[in-house]
């Protein structure tokens, strides 16, 4: 068994409207390895969660055309699954945590109801059965007097013990993956750091393959072993943190980082805009997608759509990439 | 319906549920219950009264529904028979008349008994005459018995608590002996005996009523007439009523004639609704029913079970003579031609009623011989009696003053109480007017008791009306509108007719006739009243019942009714 | 819960207060009396039976009379026997007096007998539109867009246009002349209760499919929803256990106005089956100018209201734990 927990390539996701095709997500392709976070940073409809969806399975095939080569959860071929067969895999391999935890809860089931329902599914646990695991797994997450907390209900907790909540219904069942979309921006700055240690460690607990889907740099920056920066539906730039930070290859990833002041400022400032405006849902460009706001752009940049290119380590679509990378050197 | 009226907040509610768990409980057990006290068996007949009967206290009714179960429950005097309608005893055995017409003496039958097991004697036909009179009792039938001597003044004289001044014993009836009863009467009354047969004039338990009075100081009233507590003479005797439901009646084993009496039981239902009525009679549910929808009468025509027969009720117009130009009798008489009574009958009502030209509807001549004059001569031409009329009516309007190159006709509005059958016949009525007078005529509906309320305020020119005839005599109709009369509501008042009707009163067989006549030319002389048709039964009678016969007065007595001998109960 | 009962028992009180003396006065107000007919009555018989009910009184003393015992000195022809001192209870003692068209009988007696029948036709109608309407709207949500959804919201449709009378006269030809299943009308047995159940629950039916098809659509699409498939619940789980509860919120809103419709539209087809309710004793009781009868059909109905309104404010907070009855004074 390959310890790469989530592996996707070349997923694409087209929604059919009635206003044309929007290509939500093209040519997407990450792995994931068991114990490790990637983290995927873009603006606000670059398909960061419709890729993460595709990859829960969870869109809805009337509305959406999700093509891939690869779409494997652990050893299971997701793509092309049944509806019944993913209900097998959800929950159980795959979890997800979601951005808005106001909402994301049941607001007329107890707490108890919602997170003995994962064992109850994937475990064949009694509801009885359930329910010490249940406790147990609100006092993993820190939650006070969990007892109590589990017979209550999600209105009358705090959005951050709700997340927390979230958090441990997600893990309740062990899963390979997880995949957070957004968990900490609807949160308090101090709450949003306390949600990304507990991340932190329950992954070093459990093993966990954590997808971490945010707008900020600075969540990518904390939690993040590997980042992908994706613009317009596709993966523009993927690196190691780390190289990412010391020296993005794509404009547009330079643009993010030149947004934020030092690395060792506040990590927790939002993205600062570039300068204009992403294409609009379903205009596809001939061209790179990225070039009517590129400082770089030449010609050959509105002609040719220049493709992720390897590096050493990393990644870049950008045909000024290779000499920026230094692999001539 | 503020549903989120009072709701705010936190917390949770699982009383809420238990709340909603016994409401839902109880009303469960109410339905189950409801369900199970409902079972009752098929009755032997079942037949569709019309409106719930307002009491089961004889004295105290006066509607047909009413008269219907009376008649089943109920024996006076004298029944009468199914097909002639001739007087056949029923508690009285015979009877003699004084060669005056003035006294009759009952002699009662032996071996007839109440349903508490009590004979029926002559005391308890006293008991229920001073009871239907008695003015503290305040029954609306009281006045049939009027001609009794002494009786009007006994029940008109009372004291300030509405209590009478003299004794009853003022009143002229006697009882000689258990068995004997005579009656002595102011005046001849032709139609005694039909009276005598008449529900209002049944017998009354003293002694039960004074067992209820006694076990039920405050209640009695209401006690005494539960179906477990009312105590009848009748063929039949009530064992269960739901109200606006059923009245289930069973068979009263000490009934003297018992031996006739057909069916065991009987379940005289309570239903207003004439198209819920006429489906249950056509899925066999019910064996009679007393009225169709006007609209279903067309479709009904050549069916064996559908005897439409004319009986004593006029439909008419009032007329205001007190207000101009309505209180010129040549204007009331033009309009009273111009109606054109045969399109009313043919195209609007269509079960057959006879159009009136009378106020005493024609279907009294076969039960009493009174032949009613007519306010125009009828030849065999209709068309051309018509045109007669039309043009006499022009001429008498012109005569009075109205009319093209004279003064003009106001508006002239017609009051009808609110049924389609009342607007289709106005509307005709208009149109007639309209056409033949000139005249411009108003359209206005009302509410049935708002609508006798205007009448009896004299504020209309025009007001429909109905009268159904209480005694079959030409007096019921011609009484309604002497001056004294608080039917009359049209106010009209003519010194010469009133005289008529006080000397028909002490007359005699055909001097009494002909005095009817006189007066009733000298009405429709002056016509404070338009009679447009003569109303026919509309009942629906399942073919195989036997003993049931359509007659002038519409009234039957369920004791005849039996299934025909080849006719199987369904 | 005890303080939210007593203040609505206040409010209701002088909700009642209001409909009783307003109803007084109308019901006065409106010209010809219930002793009127064709037949006028004799001035003495006329002045006997008036004083019977001492309808003789001015009247704020029959007013009085009506809503509280009152001790009457005087002595009089008591409708009920007895020596007059006592006309009746009055309202406040529970006694609705006597029926002044049904004479042997009193108002009490009359809705004893009725009411029940009502409100076992009122709750046959409703279980109908509640189970068929529910279904419906179940089906057609699982299933939007479907063939099935089409016939549910086109059926629905025309069942909220065609009035009850209509589908009284459809059922009757069908199922009693056409395909004799049941009864024509009356009363008697369960079999009687079909068609008029059917015919009066039938609208509200209609009425509750499509609220409950809105609903659900409107449930299905609420964040938790995703949360529930993310965990691997299978859909019918989802609908009832996640969706439904959000979903129904609009129908039991609908259930204290479509019981009160019920309770009005019985009217009419308590007329047209001969069912002996108390549904046909309202207008009858009022064109009879059966003062006492029409007072305590308008009394019963009024508390029948009332109660639903309270009854469907309770089933609120058993439905949704966020909401709790008002506590505060
Ligand atoms: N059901 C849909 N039908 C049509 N277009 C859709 C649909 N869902 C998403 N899209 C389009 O796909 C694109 C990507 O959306 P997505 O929600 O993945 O963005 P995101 O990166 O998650 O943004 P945010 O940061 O705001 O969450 C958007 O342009 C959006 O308009
Ligand atoms: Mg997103």
């Amino acid at each position: 068994m390959s310890d790469i927990a989530l592996d996707v390539l070349d997923l694409s996701v087209q929604f059919p409207t009635d206003r044309g095709i929007v290509q939500a997500v093209s040519g997407v392709s990450f792995a994931l390895h068991a114990g490790e976070t990637l983290g995927i940073v873009g603006e606000s409809g670059s398909g960061k969660s419709v890729t993460s969806l595709a990859t829960m399975g969870l869109l809805d095939p009337r509305f959406a055309h999700v093509e891939a080569a690869v779409l494997k959860v652990g050893d299971h071929d997701v793509r092309n699954l049944s509806e019944r067969a993913w209900r097998a895999i959800r929950g159980r391999e795959i979890a997800m945590i979601f951005q808005d935890p106001m909402t994301a809860l049941n607001p007329f089931l107890t707490i108890e109801r919602q997170m003995s329902e994962v064992l109850e599914l994937h475990e064949n646990a009694t509801r009885k059965g359930a329910r010490s695991r249940v406790v147990a797994a609100l006092s993993d997450v820190g939650i006070a007097d969990p007892e109590a907390r589990a017979a209550g209900y999600p209105h009358e907790m705090s959005g951050g013990m709700r997340q927390r909540v979230g958090i441990a219904m997600a893990l309740l069942a062990k899963p390979r993956v997880l995949i957070a979309d957004e968990p900490t921006t609807a949160l308090d700055v101090t709450v949003q750091a306390q949600i990304l240690e507990l991340l932190h460690k329950l992954q070093a607990q459990h093993g966990t393959a954590i997808l971490l889907i945010t707008h900020s740099l600075g969540v990518v920056a904390e939690a993040c072993n590997r980042t992908s920066v994706m613009y317009a539906g596709r993966i523009v730039e993927s690196a190691t943190t780390e190289a990412l930070f010391a020296r993005p290859l794509h404009p547009y990833t330079r643009g993010l980082l030149a947004s934020v002041p030092r690395l060792d400022g506040n990590p927790y400032r939002r993205l600062a805009s570039i300068e204009g405006q992403p294409p609009a849902p379903g205009v596809v460009l001939p061209g790179c997608a990225f070039a009517p706001r590129c400082e770089w752009r030449r010609d050959r940049c509105e002609r040719e759509r220049p493709e992720l290119e390897r590096f050493v380590g990393r990644s870049s679509a950008c045909f000024e990439s290779r000499a920026l990378s230094g692999a001539g050197e | 319906m503020g549903a989120h009226n009072g709701l705010r907040g936190r917390g949770a509610g699982k009383q809420g549920f238990f709340v909603v768990l016994l409401l839902l409980a109880v009303l469960g057990y109410g339905a189950w219950r409801v369900g199970l006290e409902a079972g009752l068996d098929q009755a032997d007949f079942t037949f569709a009264n019309g409106a719930e009967p307002t009491s089961l206290d004889p004295t105290q009714t006066t509607g047909a529904p009413e008269g219907r179960l009376m008649r089943a429950i109920f024996e006076g005097l004298c029944v009468l028979d199914p097909k002639t309608l001739a007087p056949l005893p029923g508690m009285a055995e015979r009877w003699e008349i004084s060669a005056d017409e003035l006294t009759y003496t009952f002699h009662l039958r032996s071996g007839a008994r109440w349903t508490n097991g009590d004979e029926v004697v002559a005391a308890d036909f006293k008991a229920g005459f001073a009871r239907l009179l008695d003015p503290r009792e305040a029954a609306e039938y009281a006045y049939l018995l009027y001609c009794v001597r002494g009786a009007r003044e006994y029940a008109t004289n009372v004291d300030d608590s509405g209590a009478a001044l003299r004794g009853f014993d003022t009143v002229g009836i006697r009882t000689p002996d258990a068995r004997t009863l005579v009656v002595e009467l102011e005046r001849p009354v032709p139609w005694f005996l039909y009276l005598a047969a008449y529900p209002p004039l049944a017998p009354l338990n003293q002694r039960a009523l004074d067992e209820m009075r006694a076990q039920f100081p405050n209640t009695w009233r209401i006690e005494r007439l539960r179906p477990e507590n009312l105590v009848t003479n009748g063929p039949w005797r009530v064992v269960e009523r739901r109200v606006n439901d059923r009245i289930r009646l069973a068979r009263h084993d000490q009934y003297w004639d018992r031996d006739n009496v057909a069916f065991e039981t009987i379940d005289v239902l309570a239903s207003e609704h004439l198209s819920t009525n006429l489906n249950l009679y056509l899925t066999g549910a019910v064996g009679f029913v007393n009225e169709v929808p006007a609209g279903v009468v067309p479709r009904l025509a050549g069916r064996a079970d559908w005897n439409p027969t004319p009986y004593l009720a006029t439909y008419f117009y009032r007329v205001n003579v007190t207000r101009p130009p309505l209180d010129d009798a040549r204007v009331r008489r033009a309009l009273a031609l111009a109606i054109d009574r045969r399109a009313l009958t043919s195209k609007i009502t269509r079960a057959g009623e006879p159009p009136l030209y009378s106020w005493v509807p024609s279907a009294i001549t076969p039960v009493t011989g009174y032949v009613p004059p007519a306010l125009r001569t009828t030849t065999e031409d209709p068309v051309a009696d018509y045109a007669r009329d039309v043009a006499e009516a022009q001429r008498l309007l012109r005569e009075a003053g109205y009319g093209p190159g004279a003064r003009a006709l106001r508006r002239i509005e017609i009051h009808y109480n609110t049924q389609s059958t009342n607007r289709d016949i106005a509307e005709v009525v208009a149109r007639d007017w309209k056409l033949h007078l000139g005249l411009d005529v108003k359209l206005t509906n009302q509410e049935k008791k708002v609508a006798l309320d205007t009448q009896r305020r004299l504020d209309y020119d025009i007001s429909r009306s109905t009268w159904i005839a209480d005694y079959p005599d030409p007096a019921s109709f011609l009484e309604v509108l002497t001056q004294a009369s608080a039917n009359n509501r049209t106010g009209f008042a003519d010194a010469r007719y009133d005289a008529l009707l006080a000397e028909a009163l002490t007359a005699r067989g055909a001097e009494r006739k002909r005095l009817y006549a006189e007066a009733e030319a000298r009405l429709l002389e002056l016509l404070p009243i338009i009679p447009l048709f003569g109303f026919t039964t509309t009942s629906l009678v399942d073919p195989r019942l036997a003993g049931f016969h359509p007659n002038n007065l519409d009234i039957h007595f369920p004791k005849f009714w039996r299934w025909n001998a080849d006719g199987e109960r369904r | 819960m005890i303080r939210f009962l007593l203040r609505r028992a206040g409010w209701f009180a002088v909700t009642l207060f209001c409909v009783v003396t307003l109803s007084f006065a109308m019901m006065r107000a409106v010209r010809g009396g219930p002793f009127d007919s064709e037949r006028a009555l004799s001035p003495a018989i006329e002045a006997n039976l008036k004083a019977r009910y001492h309808l003789d009184w001015p009247l704020w003393k029959q007013y009085a009379a009506y809503v509280g015992p009152l001790e009457l000195g005087e002595q009089r022809a008591a409708w009920l026997g007895g020596d007059g001192t006592r006309v009746f209870g009055g309202v406040l003692a529970g006694d609705f007096g006597p029926s002044f068209r049904y004479r042997d009988t009193t108002v009490n007696d009359i809705l004893a007998q009725s009411l029940p029948i009502s409100l076992a036709l009122g709750g046959v109608a409703l279980a109908f539109a509640l189970v068929l309407g529910l279904a419906a709207g179940l089906v057609s949500a699982q299933y939007p867009r479907s063939s099935l959804d089409t016939l549910v919201r086109t059926t629905a449709t025309i069942g909220i246009a065609v009035p009850n009378f209509v589908i009284a006269g459809f059922l009757v030809i069908l199922f009693a002349f056409l395909v004799p299943l049941f009864p024509v009308a009356g009363y008697g047995s369960w079999e009687h209760m079909v068609l008029p159940g059917c015919a009066l629950g039938l609208p509200f039916a209609a009425y509750i499919a499509r609220l409950t098809r809105a609903g659900m659509l409107d449930a299905l699409s609420f964040d938790w929803i995703r949360t529930a498939r993310a965990k691997g619940v299978p859909p019918r789980t989802i609908l009832l256990r996640h969706a439904l509860r959000a979903g129904i919120v609009p129908v039991v809103s609908y259930l204290g106005p479509a019981t009160a419709g019920i309770l009005t539209g019985s009217l009419v087809i308590e007329r047209i089956f001969a069912i002996p309710g108390t549904g046909s004793h309202f207008v009858n009781s009022a064109l009879n100018r059966d003062y006492t009868l029409a007072m305590g059909v308008t009394i019963l109905y009024t508390t029948l209201v009332c109660g639903l309104n309270v009854l469907v404010d309770v089933l609120y907070t058993w439905l949704d734990p966020r909401v709790a009855l008002e506590e505060e004074g």
